[in-house]
This record gives structure tokens, C-alpha cells and sequence, in this order.
């Protein structure tokens, strides 16, 4: 875990307000790991976002790491504004992040803005041979909200896609995509990835515990400090026993077992 | 040039601490900031029994600060002395434990425990906790329970007894004085203000326990206040903490009375914020050619 000041070298606005900004960082990309992610900090004096952001990494490659993010409120607005050149604060790699040990097929799931780490587990996958075999299901509100297809197509993987309004792909849900994607033979060596607003995680353990597929999901709370000092990212988690605890997303997490968490209705 | 300070029979190489609560267990800081520079850590509030804390939200960020309401989550005391008490020892840092039983025996007991262990150099008795429903705050809010639990864990170990007190009081240094009398070694102020942020569109609490502890820099100028009153009524040294950012708030703390500092909130955007802050004081005194950090402490001209 490595804290360090990064000079921005793109920031480039990909719809209405997402955003990709790029640095460069050889400690942290060398030991960054798909499904973990950063803590980041515009670093002039603002009092009314003094705290860090949490960000998964959503494409490392050499020195280069990218994230991508949609703007929500004020820490994400005054990210958006900042110029190349200028510096930011990060701390990582953080958490634990997705396995990509024993997968012989891969399904992403990625919900709106959950398709961050998306890019970098995919790339992963390929280059574990994967790639022909990997699936990736994105969900948006509309179509001008859906981006990074290509990051996936370009690594022969199949991608689908779904819209709240129907203005791409299918209409409706993502988990959908999913219902139809997990049909017939289930095997061991398939797993399902996924990203995005907790009533899409929701479904999508649903429909892989039905299934008895293995899951990966990647779950979101609130930080101060992101490596685990702090207990503020508690997170509901039931264990083998059927014990209830809480354990902290920024540490045990944000990759949990999709059979490991509680949903507000379990 | 001398830094070093005394807490009761705890000697600090530097004066600055880092805050119960926001510094974990010790070992989660590790790569991003020099132990070396820090007098002590002090823990996370322990309880006797493993405790799960309060559901989420526990965090929002509010106007140069922040609410907490982590209430208390805790592996137990024995858990403690088991999993997280021996990084103490193998990175020589002192570790002050900081104590949240909920009833004057449970206190009394988690202190036994702690006593046993030579690697615990001190305890810090947290009476002001806002998070939780029984113990906590109610103790350091009336002068007789605050008596009460302080003079009986005062019977239950010889370490140093430090008294965490609570800002969310009419009179802090009435507390004060009461806590020094019970046997405490050391106060250390303040714990956070309990403070309320509502969602305006849902109309609920953001929290998921309702009210949280605020503390950051917008609490600084009412904690240094606070410790400037209690200074000048008890004799015992005083362990300045609220808001506290740079070198140059924690030598407000020093110049006001405090015999040491502690950082809280400062480590969440800043890692490294103790050992620079620590940093920060010894180049004030080299710059202001102050040999001995005594010669600062309560310096304050009026
Ligand atoms: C592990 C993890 C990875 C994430 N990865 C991404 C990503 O790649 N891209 C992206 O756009 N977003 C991501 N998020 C969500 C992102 O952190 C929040 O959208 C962001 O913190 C909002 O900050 P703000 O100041 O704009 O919003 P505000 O609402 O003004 O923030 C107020 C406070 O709430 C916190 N907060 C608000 N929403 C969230 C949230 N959903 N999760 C956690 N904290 C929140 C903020 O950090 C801040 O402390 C991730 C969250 C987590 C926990
Ligand atoms: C997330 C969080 C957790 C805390 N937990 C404890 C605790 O367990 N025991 C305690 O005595 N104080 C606790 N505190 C209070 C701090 O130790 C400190 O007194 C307070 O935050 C003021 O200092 P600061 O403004 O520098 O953070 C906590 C504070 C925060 C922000
Ligand atoms: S954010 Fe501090 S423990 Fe997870």
C-alpha cells in the first residue's frame, strides 16, 4: 500500500457525467489487483470535501492506471475539474479484490457506473486465457450512459447489453441478460462477476444461488479511511455458521462471495 | 533538543499520539506512515465481549468534519490481547488502550485484564463515547458516575490512568477536576460533539445509528478552548486532541497547556499527518531555538 502524489495526464468527459481520468504510478500498478481500488483526493484545501474518494481501478496496464467515474456529488464535481498537470493524493491498492483462479467461463455483470472495475478483471481474465470465453453484460439507463464496449470487444469477448428506456440492446434489467446467459449446463469452473447498485447485486445472487454458480460481487459504503482503521465501511456479512457480523468493505471487501452478504430483504 | 514528555509513568519521545478510533489496532498504518515519529498509538475503545457496532451509514462528511457512528465495533479484550496486542511489541511503539465497558464492573474487568500485560503501557478510559446507548458518555456526563467508575478502575490497575473526557458537557473542567481526584494520571480532551445530518430527500438521518460524533478541524477552536480552561484548574497533564491538522494547531494545543497531542480525523486524508505534524513541532523549536518542549508547554501569554 503505497500513498502517493500523481500528476493527472488525461481527464476526458465520455458522456453526460461520467468522466476517465488517467495518471501514472509504477508502485500502485504493479501490485494493483482487479476488483480493488484507491482512495483519492483532490489536494487543494476544499473544507467541504476534505475526505478521500474510494475508486476502483478500471484499466492498469504499465505504469499507466485509469479510473473512470460518475459525478454524484461534490468530491466527484471538483475531481472532474481538475486539470492534467495538476496533482492528486492516492492511496493503494486497497482491498480485496475479485479471484480469477479456476475460471473456465466468465460472466461480468457491470450496473451503470458498476462497470468500473469491469475493464481491468476482464483483461486479467485474458490474459489467464480466458478471453473466449468470457461474457459481459452491461446495464445503463440509456444508451448515451453505456461506454468502454470496446475495452471488452477488443479482447474477443461477447458483449450485451440492456437499457432502462430500450434505446440499446434490451430493455429492461441487466439481470435479465443474466437469467438467459446462465441457462444450461452449469460447470465449476464458471463464475459470475459483478458490479453495480445493490438491487442488481441483489438479483444477480439471487439467480446464481438458484443456479449454483460461484459469484464475485463487488459491494459500495461509506470510507474515512479506507484501510481498515476506522470500522466506518460496515458491511452486513453472514458466515458458514450462519453467524451475522459486520466486516469492513475497504478491507475484507470490496469483493465478497456473493454468498456471504445479506440483502436489506434476506 | 529535548521533545520528550511524561504522561503519568508513559514517556512520549515525541508529544504527538494518534487518536482512539482512527488509528485501528496500530498495524493498519504500517506502509504509509514513520512509526518512529509518534509518542504512542492509542486504540480503538475495547470492550469485554466482542462487539458488532452500529449498522450503516457510519460516516458522513459535513463542513470541515465529519459525524462518526461507529458504536464501539471491537473484537473484545481478549481477543485484543491475543491478535493485536503483540505488534506492539514487535514494533517497540507504545500502546495505550483505550477502555468502553458500559458499566462501571465491566470497565473494572477489561482493566484487570489488561493490567496482566506488560505491553500495554497505559490505559485511557473512554467515558465520553456519543455512539452508544448504555456506558459511553452517560458516565462522563454526571460527576458522580464519573467518579465512580474512575476511582475503581483506579483500584483495578497501577498502569496510567488517562481520563478521556467529554465536550458534550455543560462544565468540562468541573469533569475534570472530578476525574483527577478519582486517580486519574492524565485527561485527554475532547472526545467528539454529538451532532445529527439529516437526508432531505428521504427526510431520515444519514446515519444508520442517528447522531454521530463530529470531530475535525471544525471542532478545533472549541476543543483548544475547552483544554485551555481545563489546564489552568488540575495539575495532571493533559492530552489536547480535536481538529488538530498541522504542526501549527497541535503547538496551539502545546502553548495552551497541553503536555501532548493527539491526531484523530487527520490520518483519514492524511496518513502521514502525526509524523509530519511531529515533524512540524521540532522544526518550530529548532526555528524559534526552543531547546526543551517544557519550555513551550502552557507558554501561553495573556
Ligand atoms: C470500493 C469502492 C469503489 C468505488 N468505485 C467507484 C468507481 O470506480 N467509480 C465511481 O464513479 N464511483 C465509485 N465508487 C463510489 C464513489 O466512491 C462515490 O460515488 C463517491 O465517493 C461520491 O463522492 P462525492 O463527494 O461526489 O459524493 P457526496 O455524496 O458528496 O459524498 C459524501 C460522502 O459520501 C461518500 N459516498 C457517497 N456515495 C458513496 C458511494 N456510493 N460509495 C461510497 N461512498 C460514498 C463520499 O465518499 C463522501 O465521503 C466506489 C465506492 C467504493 C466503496
Ligand atoms: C471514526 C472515529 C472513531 C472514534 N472512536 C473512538 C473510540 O473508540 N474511543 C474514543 O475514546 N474516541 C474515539 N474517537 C474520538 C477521537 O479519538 C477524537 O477524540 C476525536 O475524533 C477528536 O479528534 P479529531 O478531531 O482529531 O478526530 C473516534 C473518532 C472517530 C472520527
Ligand atoms: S473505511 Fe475505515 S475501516 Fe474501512
Amino acid at each position: 500500500m503505497y500513498c502517493r502524489h500523481v500528476k493527472l495526464v488525461s481527464n476526458e468527459r465520455i458522456s453526460e457525467t461520467y468522466y476517465r481520468i488517467g495518471f501514472e504510478c509504477r508502485e500502485i500498478a504493479e501490485k494493483a489487483r482487479p476488483g480493488q481500488f484507491l482512495m483519492v483526493r483532490v489536494l487543494e484545501p476544499a473544507w467541504e470535501h476534505m475526505l478521500s474518494r474510494p475508486f476502483s481501478f478500471c484499466e492498469v496496464s504499465g505504469d499507466r492506471i485509469e479510473l473512470l467515474f460518475n459525478v454524484v456529488g461534490k468530491g466527484t464535481r471538483s475531481l472532474s475539474e481538475t486539470r492534467v498537470g495538476s496533482s492528486l493524493e492516492v492511496i493503494g491498492p486497497l482491498g480485496k479484490g475479485f479471484s480469477s483462479e479456476d475460471v473456465s467461463r466468465a460472466i461480468l455483470v457491470g450496473g451503470g457506473m458498476g462497470i468500473a472495475p469491469l475493464p481491468f478483471l476482464a483483461s486479467e481474465l485474458t490474459k489467464r486465457g480466458r478471453a473466449a470465453m468470457m461474457t459481459v453484460l452491461l446495464g445503463a439507463r440509456t444508451a448515451s450512459s453505456l461506454c468502454l464496449q470496446d475495452s471488452f470487444t477488443d479482447l474477443g469477448a461477447e458483449v450485451r447489453v440492456a437499457t432502462d428506456d430500450g434505446t440499446a440492446g434490451h430493455r429492461g434489467p441487466v439481470t435479465d441478460l443474466l437469467g438467459e446467459s446462465l441457462k444450461g449446463a452449469s460447470d465449476s469452473g464458471r463464475v459470475v462477476y459483478a458490479c453495480g447498485p445493490e438491487p442488481m447485486l441483489r438479483t444477480v445472487a439471487r439467480l446464481t444461488r438458484e443456479r449454483g454458480v460461484r459469484c464475485e460481487l463487488s459491494v459500495e459504503e461509506r470510507m474515512a479511511c479506507g484501510v481498515g482503521a476506522c470500522m466506518s465501511c460496515a458491511c452486513e456479512t453472514r458466515d458458514e455458521h450462519g453467524g451475522v457480523h459486520y466486516q469492513r468493505v475497504c478491507t475484507e471487501g470490496p469483493v465478497f462471495n456473493a454468498a456471504e452478504l445479506l440483502f436489506d430483504e434476506d | 533538543m529535548k521533545t520528550e514528555v511524561k504522561i503519568g509513568s508513559i514517556v512520549l519521545r515525541r508529544p504527538v499520539m494518534v487518536a482512539s478510533g482512527t488509528f485501528g489496532y496500530g498495524e493498519e498504518y504500517l506502509d504509509l506512515l514513520d512509526y518512529s515519529e509518534i509518542g504512542a498509538i492509542v486504540t480503538k475503545g475495547i470492550t469485554l465481549k466482542p462487539k458488532e457496532g452500529n449498522p450503516p451509514p457510519r460516516v458522513v462528511e459535513t463542513a470541515a468534519g465529519m459525524l462518526n457512528s461507529i458504536g464501539l465495533q471491537n473484537p473484545g479484550a481478549e481477543a485484543f490481547v491475543r491478535e493485536k496486542l503483540p505488534f506492539f511489541r514487535e514494533h517497540r511503539i507504545s500502546c495505550i488502550v483505550n477502555v468502553a465497558g458500559s458499566s462501571v464492573e465491566e470497565n473494572v474487568e477489561i482493566v484487570r485484564i489488561l493490567d496482566a500485560e506488560e505491553n500495554v503501557a497505559g490505559i485511557e478510559l473512554n467515558v465520553s463515547c456519543p455512539n452508544v446507548k448504555k456506558g459511553g458518555m452517560a458516565f462522563g456526563k454526571s460527576a458522580e458516575l464519573l467518579r465512580e467508575v474512575v476511582s475503581e478502575v483506579r483500584k483495578a490497575t497501577r498502569k496510567t490512568l488517562i481520563t478521556k473526557l467529554s465536550p458534550n458537557v455543560t462544565d468540562i473542567v468541573e469533569m475534570a477536576r472530578v476525574a483527577e481526584a478519582a486517580g486519574s494520571d492524565a485527561l485527554s480532551l475532547i472526545n467528539t460533539f454529538a451532532g445529527l445530518a439529516v437526508d432531505i430527500e428521504t427526510r431520515k438521518p444519514i446515519l444508520g445509528g442517528v447522531t454521530g460524533g463530529l470531530s475535525g478541524p471544525a471542532i478545533k477552536p472549541v476543543a483548544l478552548r475547552m483544554v485551555w480552561e481545563v489546564c489552568k484548574n488540575v495539575k495532571v497533564p493533559v492530552i489536547g486532541m480535536g481538529g488538530i491538522a498541522t504542526a501549527g494547531d497541535a503547538i496551539e494545543f502545546l502553548i495552551t497547556g497541553a503536555t501532548a497531542v493527539a491526531v484523530g480525523t487527520a490520518t483519514f486524508y492524511h496518513p502521514n499527518a502525526a509524523a509530519a505534524i511531529s515533524d512540524g513541532i521540532v522544526e518550530y523549536m529548532e526555528a524559534h531555538e526552543i531547546d526543551d518542549i517544557a519550555d513551550l508547554i502552557g507558554s501561553l501569554e495573556s
